[in-house]
């Protein structure tokens, strides 16, 4: 059975959205920050078990208010991706209030949550910051090596065929 | 016709309309923007029309999508899409507006915008973490100082017991080189101590009266010594204005110099060591005391000149030494509001100037009568408390106190055992070492203050510590203690202390 889901890439400017889908999709990764104005809208066919599954990823545009975004972007949504940069603690300072904008809005669509540039900041350290201020983490990830990249994608995958 | 004509040109040109039926298939397209077949299943143009494609069940609504980047064949562009779901009279249809012109330039803006702000915050984070390990630094360094001054203490100590034994002179030459090893280590590790104070910004400057004569004095004792030994010429140049009683920190003054001339001493080896003392009248109350220290010997190399004058720490490349010692007098000269110069292109040695503004003192300082010390300590019967749980500065501090055999010596292990001892001996004065097991030489000293028995409560305390930053030594003295000895210490400094607590309790 073939199937396509949207998902939405969303949280601050610079935490590695692109680079995230960028890894993904293409299995690339450039240390050059280029700012994404608007959206870009990917795909990528993936087999879960017999079944296939088309994800439409849209790249959106950082914002560090979900109430910022345009509602028009959030249509048709299967599922949301939060990402946050694991150095930059500007980008998960309000992470709990985010999540809960998100799970009040839009109730029925899954969320996942992920910690991306692992690469430059060990896990344990991070472990220590996620403690203090009570994070939600669901992945940890670093577009740079590539680490739990697929993993995450193919288990929002996993979760939206069910 | 000209707004036709313009309409075409400025308008259109902007703009395409698609219209499409039921199933995604376009029906019309007027291709300004890209090109699209008539006939072709939008969903199969771009993933975009895959996730709208739904919105078309539902009859006569119309979403507004912003800054949609698409690219379709060979045209990449950024467009406002309006999308209509179609209704009875009207195919669903599509307006593309390109944007793209609009969002090029608003990419240069943000791009800089947002990689300033990354950068700013990364820059604060690096900050934050250097000031972590700076404080890890200097807690590292004065935990490794403190205990490595313990043992060095004791070594310290019996070298200066052992001089005083028969020996012949072999073994004085042996023990006189051991010493001076001992005293160069207890430097370093005094530097080292200075230098983490300095950096967490703990180093206070105390401000007390003293004189100039007698600090020139005590700097005479010193290098008269070197200077007949080393065959050099030290030249003491004082000039004519220069006030009698000053007020600063005599004791970093006096390390500054020491430190200059150190040097100065160490790197000549011919000629010699010259330090002048000017005073320039500042306002009605402060002068302005410069120090000049010039020497004919090696001097700096160039290349390390401009790292002293920058106030970075100074590594010694070719000479021996750990360059501690410059570095903490450029701490200590800039803490005093001070300025240090090292003059460039002299033909022969250095030449270092340090300038420090101080505060003229109205009225003259009391100073120590060292004189009156025999007296006092052979004159009293006197009952001493050892509170120590190190057994090896146990023996220390009863050898040294053996010198007198008035002096009666009790020990205890920690501040239980002071607690009790006190209640059957009538002590003079207690030697209490800070920390020791089950209860510390602090809490000791709290509980003693606070004795039902005044007699008890007023025994004078003594604290002997490695730890005497300035926090510790204001610990000590707000709890009470009526003094503290540094370890390493030196027979004369623990008697010159005793002295004192003697002299306090006669006054009591």
């Amino acid at each position: 059975m073939h199937n396509s889901k949207k998902i939405v890439l969303v949280g601050h400017f610079g935490v590695g959205k692109s680079s995230l889908i960028r890894r993904y999709v293409k299995n690339t990764f450039s240390d050059d920050y280029l700012v994404t104005i608007g959206v870009h809208i990917v795909k990528k066919t993936v087999q879960i078990g017999n079944d296939e599954l088309t994800l439409i990823i849209w790249d959106i545009e950082g914002k560090e208010d979900m109430q910022k975004l345009r509602p028009s972007f959030l249509l048709g949504t299967s599922g949301f991706m939060y990402v946050f940069d694991a150095t930059r603690s500007s980008t998960y300072i309000n992470l709990l209030a985010e999540i809960n904008f998100i799970e009040t809005h839009y109730p029925k669509i899954n969320l996942v949550t992920v910690a991306n540039k692992l690469d430059i900041l060990d896990k344990n350290t991070f472990e220590k910051i996620k403690e203090k201020h009570k994070l939600r983490v669901d992945y940890y990830a670093s577009a740079k090596t590539g680490e739990n990249v697929e993993l995450i994608f193919n288990a929002i995958a996993k979760n939206l065929i069910k | 016709m000209i707004t036709e004509f313009l309409k075409q040109k400025y308008v259109d040109s902007k703009c395409q309309i698609l219209v499409f039926d039921d199933d995604g298939c376009v029906t019309e397209s007027d291709n300004f923007l890209f090109k699209i077949k008539l006939g072709q299943q939008l969903v199969k143009i771009h993933p975009f029309f895959e996730t709208i494609s739904y919105l078309i069940i539902d009859k006569n609504q119309e979403h507004v999508f912003h800054c949609i980047n698409l690219e379709i064949g060979e045209v990449t562009g950024t467009y406002n899409i309006v999308f209509f779901s179609g209704s009875k009279d009207l195919n669903p249809y599509l307006i593309f507006y390109d944007f793209t012109d609009n969002c090029n330039y608003l990419q240069t803006v943000v791009q800089k915008r947002n990689e300033s702000a990354i950068a700013l915050e990364l820059q604060q984070l690096k900050k934050k973490q250097l000031i972590k390990e700076k404080k890890f630094k200097n807690k590292f360094l004065a935990n490794i100082s403190h205990d490595l001054k313990t043992p060095l203490g004791a070594v310290l100590g019996f070298l200066e017991i052992l001089e005083d034994t028969p020996l012949n002179s072999n073994q004085q030459d042996i023990i006189q080189t051991i010493k001076k090893s001992g005293k160069h280590i207890k430097s370093l590790i005094d530097d080292l101590l200075d230098l983490t104070k300095i950096e967490a910004g703990e180093l206070k400057i105390n401000y007390t009266p003293f004189s100039v004569h007698e600090l020139i004095n005590h700097i005479k004792k010193i290098y008269i010594p070197i200077t007949a030994s080393k065959k050099l010429t030290f030249n003491l140049n004082l000039k004519q204005n220069i006030p009698h009683f000053l007020i600063c920190d005599k004791t970093r003054i006096l390390q500054i110099l020491i430190n200059l001339l150190d040097n100065a001493f160490k790197f000549t080896n011919t000629g010699s060591v010259s330090l002048t003392l000017e005073s320039k009248q500042i306002t009605e109350n402060f002068v302005e005391l410069s120090f000049s220290v010039i020497d004919t010997g090696i001097g700096f190399p160039d290349d390390k000149q401009n790292s002293i004058n920058s106030f970075t720490k100074f590594h010694q490349s070719d000479i021996d030494g750990s360059g501690l010692g410059l570095s903490i007098v450029q701490k200590l000269v800039e803490n005093m509001n001070g300025k240090l110069h090292i003059q460039k292109n002299i033909p022969r040695g250095t030449c270092v100037q340090i300038s420090i503004p101080m505060q003229l003192a109205i009225d003259n300082p009391v100073f120590d009568n060292q004189n009156q010390q025999e007296t006092i300590l052979t004159q009293n019967h006197l009952k001493v408390l050892i509170a120590e749980d190190n057994e090896t500065n146990i023996m220390l501090l009863k050898k040294i106190l053996s010198q007198y055999p008035n002096i009666t010596i009790t020990t205890a292990n920690n501040g239980v055992e002071v607690l009790e001892l006190v209640e059957q001996n009538a002590f003079d004065f207690i030697l209490m070492d800070i920390e020791m097991p089950i209860m510390g030489g602090l809490k000791a000293n709290n509980l003693l203050k606070k004795h039902p028995n005044p007699a008890i409560a007023k025994i004078p305390v003594l604290a002997i510590s490695a730890n005497t930053g300035e926090n510790d030594i204001q610990k000590y003295m707000k709890a009470g203690m009526c003094g503290y000895i540094s370890k390493p210490f030196l027979k004369q400094e623990l008697f010159n202390a005793i002295q004192k607590i003697i002299l306090i309790k006669q006054v009591l």
